[in-house]
């Protein structure tokens, strides 16, 4: 069994379970409702204030993305690593992963065929979140970027696979799904906070992406500047999957 | 600006919320154990918390075999 029929068995695990459902459906969920969000801010903060009367210009397609941004990498960034955790974990827990690697299979082979398993279903959920915010930023706003917007997506895409890789890394390091999850939240979190500790970091670091995103949307960058950042990035993410096999093959199941 | 075309957007938005919320609470009535051990709790989380509930039950209250 080489790795492509792993990597069919793992997509067909993912269409059998749950997974199928919640990543798709939270990332389209978000998808819809940002633009949504972005349009009825002004009058939602406006009926807010009451007595005060408070000027604000009519949001634009920038805000809609913007939602659409903040959203995905917060609750949508969590849903990955709640769904992604026990990828290998489980596996170990219940006692599949031996019964798989009975049969000749390396394990370097069984993680990386979880990691694409896991990456395409990614790609999928963010390209039709993606579709369906422009397309809902494109009814409600007179204006829309699609080259930039696409741009700001890409690097979502990289952001998203660095975190779904440190997810399965911490997978295949634990022996539960609850200390694959700690590790990577951990993770998530110290990669969100360093941009802003120093200088480098908010270039070089994962989570620069994060700020280049909005700042591609706004025009006060471009996906060049984003280069390092994005080089690093996806380096960093199959350092990951690499080590978190290197140490599962040397794992006692 | 809140008007019946807003309204029409949203439309696919809820039926999202609804088509998790249905295979969530088809999953619970099917399984035999859950976390805690309350499928009635479950079901009320699924309910009352749109989106999230469905992820939180899908992730945590799912049990493979029932151990006490």
């Amino acid at each position: 069994m080489k790795i492509k029929a792993l990597l069919k068995k793992e997509l067909l695990e993912i269409l059998r379970t749950y997974k199928i459902y919640v990543i798709p459906v939270i990332f389209l969920f978000f998808g819809l409702l940002s633009p949504i969000t972005a349009k009825i801010m002004p009058d939602l903060l406006k009926s807010m204030a009451g007595e005060f009367k408070i000027e604000l210009p009519p949001s634009t397609w920038h805000d809609s993305y913007g939602q659409f941004f903040k959203n995905l990498n917060q609750i949508g960034l969590l849903a990955v690593i709640l769904t992604t955790m026990g990828t290998v974990a489980d596996e170990k827990a219940r006692g599949t992963a031996l019964l798989v690697l009975a049969r000749p299979i390396s394990r370097h082979a069984f993680i990386l065929s979880k990691w694409m398993g896991n990456i395409t279903l990614l790609i999928f959920s963010i390209a039709s979140s993606y579709v369906a915010c422009t397309y809902y930023t494109y009814v409600l706003f007179p204006q829309t970027n699609v080259g930039a917007s696409l741009e700001a997506t890409l690097l979502f895409l990289i952001y998203a696979v660095f975190i779904s890789s440190l997810t399965i890394f911490a997978s295949s390091i634990t022996a539960s799904n609850i200390g694959a999850g700690g590790i990577a939240i951990a993770g998530f979190f110290v990669t969100s906070i360093l941009p802003s500790l120093h200088k480098s970091f908010a270039k070089y670091s994962p989570g620069a992406l994060t700020a280049l995103e909005m700042k591609i949307i706004n025009g006060s960058a471009t996906i060049g500047s984003a280069s390092w950042a994005i080089i690093i990035t996806t380096i960093l993410s199959v350092a990951l999957v690499t080590l978190g096999s290197y140490i599962f093959s040397k794992q006692e199941l | 600006m809140i008007n019946a075309d807003l309204i029409k957007l949203l439309l696919p938005v809820v039926l999202l919320e609804i088509i998790l919320m249905v295979l969530a609470l088809r999953d619970l009535v099917r399984r035999e154990c859950v976390t805690g051990g309350n499928k009635v709790l479950w079901g009320i989380i699924i309910v009352i918390f749109q989106v999230i509930g469905p992820i939180i039950y899908f992730v945590f209250g799912r049990k493979d075999t029932c151990t006490q």
